[in-house]
């Protein structure tokens, strides 16, 4: 009977797959749904190819699975992924089924899989990655991720006993994952910038996790980020198997490797958070036995996909695109620190609405209130437009944030945004949008860089 | 004015530290007090006119129960003597009977009002809420015509409230078994669940309120939401400022009270 509806279900799945791509509805989980609803456990007998990474965590998952996967392609290697679906289990039972024959058998050498942490229970009861990096834990969706304890134990319970961990050991609570498990740790050493004591709202790990006296940090670069230690009980943040040292912005070069080789790297993206994604990438790489000086050419030729950032010079001023994931208040404080750290004048679109939420409920705004909107109280930040259904909320959160009044501008409509810009000669333009806004995002972008050329030319 | 922060190295999620942030801007002379959980609470030796206590993960709940649990009695003393306590999100279970969870694990809690909260780890709860909450005739004085909901009651005595929003996102609710008797529910509900989590057949308000002990599974940003009801707090505080940014708070109140209000607007998640 078992056998009998994975059949079906495979058949049906896979007509599905023919159906979607005469109607040209390639990036949609609906033949992973199907499948699974026909035969709930279709996950334990699709063909799987022989080694498979997963990638979790809170930030970073996207960007680290695509430079994977652009990695190990650039090499040659056939990786099946799930880059066009979704990271929860029906998209990554849609990818196994593209990525299998009529008969079930998988055509790839490799699989990468970005997972969903709230989606473990669902996926690897059936998937067994041979490695899995978790890329970091931090506070996430309020609705469905409550705190990072909560994911914490979801993970803790679910990764398979064999698999080896690829863990940051700058982050105490992702580091401290299934204790059982073989783990190798990845981090990057002391940098200039570095401080011991937080400036950040959200700090999820504040008490030694031995004896709950407050943590101390010999290094902490962005909220729970660094070394820490108790002072109390001795204990200490694991040490490094690969690590980036000597950060250089100016180059925008870092030397990535362990304690018997290190290989000066290209950044692909200087925000801190996309370098310790290229550190993860190269640990990665390396328990899969591609050396530094390999690695060091196959990312040359990859690039952060363009919907999360771009920048491009329109007339007299740059535009960029901004991802700052709605109901993230982490993603959005370190795409802020980002923007505010970049030099020259800017002028800024805030739409992160979460516009899912808005079609038929409220959104729950308590994230904006976890989220560093301080980093956007900048001299150097001369407008910031606020739009959307929650374009009022984020007016309020930027005045209690410190930014002067007339700095910021509400308009109701986000398309009506670009128009409200000065576009000053010389400055960068920034438009923050959400994963539920990318649609939207994109056209305020067209519209911003549109009228930028157009006040060249006059 | 005496005013303490209960725990905040571990009762600080979903953006609630704001909370107090915003209320202090607006209190002249405050002294605050942010007690970590390995502090002796300041108001064991002192009459504290404010106490704070925010949400927190499960295990913190442990960790906050056993440390209020031989502090009990001052706190009902405080509590006696109306001084203004504020619980917000699953802060409002420290002050039931237990919490007992799905392993069958319980934590003793302080009972201060009776019921038994049962988190279920894999069920969620997340909902809008509009509800109501009454004034006496003095705070209404204060907070003005702006922040005001008026309705005539049965007696043909014209009530004064203030309209509230928020959000709740959860793992249990508490089904209290003594309403009435020793504390009344903190807020009406009009829409969106009471504090037992009903969506039918449940009279349950939101919330519990003793004397000026208020707390509630609303979480969040409570305070800046809702700026009539945290005038209403800076009024019992005996404090009259204005809020930080009052006007715009007001718009972004109205804004979602507009919304709230929409019958086609979904409630539950």
């Amino acid at each position: 009977m078992r056998k009998f509806r994975y059949a079906a279900a495979l058949l049906a799945a896979k007509l599905s797959v023919i159906a979607l791509k005469l109607t040209k509805r390639n990036g949609t989980n609906f033949p992973g749904l199907l499948a699974i609803k026909i035969c709930p456990d279709f996950l334990a007998h699709i063909g799987k190819p022989e080694k498979i990474v997963g990638i979790t965590g809170t930030n970073g998952k996207t960007t680290v699975s695509n430079l994977l996967v652009d990695a190990l392609e650039a090499k040659g290697i056939s990786v099946l992924n799930n880059r066009l679906g979704s990271n929860i289990h029906f998209g990554i039972a849609t990818s196994l089924l593209r990525g299998a024959n009529l008969f079930g058998k998988s055509r790839y050498e490799m699989a990468v899989l970005e997972i969903d942490e709230r989606a473990t229970p669902k996926i690897l009861p059936y998937i067994k990655p041979e490695y899995m990096l978790v890329t970091n834990l931090f506070r996430d969706s309020i609705k469905r991720n409550a705190h990072t304890e909560y994911i914490a134990g979801i993970l803790n319970a679910n990764i398979p006993k064999e698999t080896k961990l690829i863990l940051n050991a700058d982050d105490l609570i992702s580091a401290r994952l299934c204790s059982e498990n073989e783990r190798v740790y990845f981090g990057i050493t002391k940098m200039d910038s570095d401080r011991t004591e937080s400036i950040n709202l959200i700090n999820d790990i504040t008490l030694c996790p031995i004896c709950s006296h407050k943590l101390k940090y010999e290094y902490l670069r962005y909220h729970h980020i660094g070394k820490a230690y108790c002072s109390h009980c001795g204990f200490k943040a694991p040490e490094y198997d690969y690590f980036g040292s000597n950060v250089d912005f100016e180059k925008m070069t870092i030397d990535i490797g362990d304690a018997d080789e290190r290989v000066n790297y290209k950044f692909i993206s200087d925000g801190i958070h996309n370098i310790y994604n290229m550190v993860s990438c190269v640990a990665v790489l390396k328990e899969l036995g591609i050396g530094y000086r390999e690695s060091k050419e196959l990312l040359k030729k990859v690039k952060i996909v363009g919907s999360r950032y771009s920048k491009e010079l329109c007339g007299d001023v740059f535009v960029a695109n901004q991802m700052a994931k709605e109901n993230n208040a982490l993603g959005s404080s370190r795409a802020f620190d980002y923007v505010a750290g970049q030099k020259g004048d800017k002028e800024l679109v805030l739409m992160m609405n979460c516009l899912g939420d808005e079609k038929t409920w409220s959104e729950n705004t308590s994230w904006l209130y976890d989220c560093d909107f301080e980093y956007l109280n900048d001299q150097s930040i001369k407008r910031i437009i606020v739009t959307g259904p929650r374009g009022k909320d984020y007016h309020l959160r930027l005045l209690l944030a410190g930014v002067p009044e007339e700095k910021i501008i509400w308009v109701k409509s986000e398309i009506d945004a670009p128009d409200k810009l000065e576009y000053t000669k010389g400055e960068s333009i920034f438009i923050f949008y959400g994963t539920d806004s990318i649609a939207l995002g994109e056209r305020v972008l067209a519209k911003t860089k549109d009228i930028a050329r157009k006040r060249r030319v006059q | 004015m005496k005013i303490e922060i209960l725990y905040p190295d571990l009762c600080d999620l979903y953006g609630e530290p704001a909370n107090m942030k915003y209320i202090l801007s607006a209190i002249k002379n405050a002294e605050v007090y942010e007690t970590g959980i390995f502090e002796k609470p300041k108001f064991v030796s002192e009459d504290v006119n404010f106490i704070y206590l925010g949400s927190m993960t499960e295990n913190s709940q442990k960790m906050v129960c056993e440390k209020l649990m031989p502090l009990r009695e001052r706190l009902r003393e405080l509590i006696d003597s109306g001084a203004v306590i504020l619980a917000t999100g699953n802060a409002l279970e420290i002050f039931c009977d237990k919490i007992v969870c799905e392993d069958g694990s319980e934590t003793s809690c302080l009972g201060f009002f009776h019921g038994t909260a049962r988190p279920e780890m894999m069920k969620r709860h997340n909902s809008l809420f509009l509800g109501e909450f009454n004034l006496h005739e003095d705070a209404a004085s204060v907070i003005g015509e702006e922040g005001m909901a008026k309705e005539v009651d049965s007696g043909n005595n014209e009530a004064q409230k203030i309209e509230i929003v928020g959000f709740k996102s959860q793992f249990g609710h508490i089904l209290p078994s003594d309403e009435g008797d020793t504390w009344t529910p903190l807020f009406k509900r009009i829409r969106g669940v009471g504090i037992d989590g009903k969506k039918q057949d449940s009279h349950m308000g939101e919330g519990v309120r003793i004397n000026n002990f208020m707390a509630t599974y609303l979480l969040g940003p409570l305070l800046i939401l809702n700026p009539p009801f945290t005038k209403y707090i800076l009024n019992l505080l005996g404090e009259e400022g204005k809020l930080p940014y009052e006007d715009v708070a007001m718009e972004v109140y109205e804004t979602r009270l507009r919304e709230f209000k929409d019958p086609e607007r979904g409630f539950f998640y």
